[in-house]
């Protein structure tokens, strides 16, 4: 492993593993210093600016520390009332072991500790210069945790449930972020309890319907193409390009209707599955069934729109069709479900498929947590 | 007219008012001060950082003043980067990270979001693990925890 600290290495060249080791812990200290003051505090009244300055560093860290075994006593909360049926879940184990490693990290970035004490309450020790009190090339244990979720807001939803798994340090990360407390309670989806313990996982058992961009739950909602479905973005070239796909945001019927206000999309000139198209003259034209089979359109939805009667193709007797513009359909049919994401929807039923889906979700966690509270 | 800031490593650096006034700490600071062409020391901010952080405010320097907080959108994308901003942002992580903690300090918002900005999208594209080798960091799960954290975390996902 190499020490990623150039700043480190200029100031002086580690010879060994301790020497490094403490080159780092003095790094703890300067983190330590630059750590920036709470947002408000810029609104100084005092004339000694300077002196203003130098004092604050303190209360920020304090007022840091205070706010982490806040979030997780929150975070808690319905935790508690697990482990007083079900005993200790694997992850109350693991919250319990990571808070003393926390606190460990800050006192040894923060005081003036010798080396060897910094490395002895690291576990394992495999990796003794990876180990060290702050890892300068991690942005979530570097940034305060005000910034770090100001970066998270910045990245689709199912992303920061993902970083979750990276390391201790992200779980808490993620977990305590905002977002999904809001998610929870503008969705009325209620506190988390025995089935999902944290916000979070409450609010990732209702992914299907929880939209991207402004976070709402459109889950039930009367039409088919009200819920979140997927929008793509072109990714900043800063950004791994492999990953292209990736930049996709599940966006419900309101946000996608903002976007493609924004960027419309073009019509189809191709025939989509097995639509049937007549022409008039040299006008594409859908009958009625088709407008409604393949971009979801009821009749209630066609009632506005011009058509014109033709003899029924199939049986002479049979009911005269009516025939819409193909052009005109398919507008309709991109306002109606904003978007061709939302007519494929529709026409997919991926709403019933992911109703389905979802009870199942929930039947498994169901098990799992009896599974739980019985051993 | 200028004014002086100094580094944590006691470098002086001669700035325009207006250049320095892209942050808004500094900016509160004059003109609590009032006129006065005493130094401004600023001991969170190394030399090295504080040029890049100048750097980006003269480019700026005429820019409108951000408009507090639009509140009516929770989650933001990420891909508007200018790209003189995006060039600005090219350096390795460590300083990306100390910018971030400047812009943080300075209270100059958009290189705040800029920064944050350029690390979401190195994330973005990232598996877990992928996260974990670009940033140096060691999975301090068991086998079972992480698993385990997988499974309530997991964000269903059906296009």
């Amino acid at each position: 492993m190499i020490l990623r600290s150039s700043r480190l290495g200029t100031r002086q060249t580690p010879e060994s593993v301790s020497t490094a080791a403490a080159s780092s812990s003095s790094a703890g200290q300067n983190v330590d210093s630059t750590d920036p003051p709470v947002d408000d505090a810029v609104t100084t009244t005092q004339d000694d600016v300077t002196a203003k300055t130098v004092k604050r560093k303190r209360p920020k860290k304090q007022a840091d520390t205070s706010i982490k075994p806040k979030t997780h006593s929150q975070d808690n909360e319905g935790l508690n009332q697990v482990k007083s049926n079900a005993g200790e879940g694997i992850s109350g184990a693991s919250k319990k072991e990571d808070r003393p490693k926390k606190r460990n990290k800050r006192v040894t970035s923060s005081s003036d500790t010798t080396p060897a004490t910094s490395a002895s309450t690291e576990p394992e020790g495999n990796a003794p210069i990876i180990a060290v009190p702050v890892n300068r090339s991690d942005p979530c244990a570097v940034l305060p945790t005000e910034t770090w979720h100001r970066i998270l807001s910045y990245l689709p939803l199912v992303k920061v449930a993902q970083t979750s798994s990276v390391s201790k340090a992200w779980l808490d990360g993620s977990r305590a972020s905002q977002v999904w407390k809001t998610i929870c309670d503008k969705g009325g989806l209620g506190k988390p309890k025995l089935k999902y313990k944290s916000y979070m996982a409450l609010a990732c058992a209702n992914s299907f319907w929880i939209c991207d961009g402004c976070l709402s739950v459109t889950k039930g909602r009367p039409r088919a193409s009200y819920i979140p479905l997927p929008v793509s973005f072109p990714i900043s070239p800063v950004a791994d390009t492999r990953h292209k796909e990736l930049d996709v945001w599940m966006l419900c019927f309101e946000c996608r209707r903002k976007h493609y206000d924004d960027a419309p999309e073009d019509l189809y000139a191709d025939t989509i599955g097995e639509e049937h198209i007549y022409y008039d003259g040299m006008i594409q034209m859908v009958a009625k069934t088709e407008a409604g089979k393949t971009y979801g359109l009821t009749e209630e939805d066609l009632k506005d729109l011009e058509y014109v009667v033709r003899p029924n193709p199939h049986y002479w007797r049979g009911q005269p069709m009516r025939l819409y513009e193909r052009d005109k359909v398919q507008q309709l049919a991109l306002v109606t479900h904003a978007g061709w994401v939302g007519v494929d929807a529709v026409r997919d039923g991926t709403a019933r498929r992911r109703l389905s889906l979802f009870n199942q979700r929930a039947k498994e966690v169901q098990t799992d947590s009896r599974a739980h509270s019985s051993q | 007219m200028t004014v002086i800031l100094v580094s944590s490593d006691n470098q002086d650096f001669k700035v325009d008012k207006e250049v320095a006034e892209r942050s808004i700490l500094i900016k509160n600071m004059l003109e609590d001060v009032g006129e006065s062409d005493s130094p401004i020391p600023l001991p969170n901010v190394t030399s090295a950082v504080l040029t890049k952080v100048i750097e980006y405010c003269e480019h700026h320097r005429n820019d409108p003043v951000q408009v507090p907080e639009e509140t009516d959108d929770p989650r933001k994308r990420s891909n508007d980067i200018e790209e003189w901003d995006m060039k600005f942002m090219q350096v390795d992580q460590e300083m990306l990270f100390e910018i971030i903690l400047a812009a943080n300090y300075l209270d100059i918002k958009p290189l705040l979001d800029v920064g944050c900005k350029t690390v979401a999208n190195i994330i973005k594209g990232k598996t877990p693990e992928e996260i974990r080798k670009a940033f140096n960091i060691v999975n301090d799960f068991t086998p079972e925890e992480e698993a385990q954290i997988k499974k309530e975390n997991e964000w269903a996902e059906d296009r």
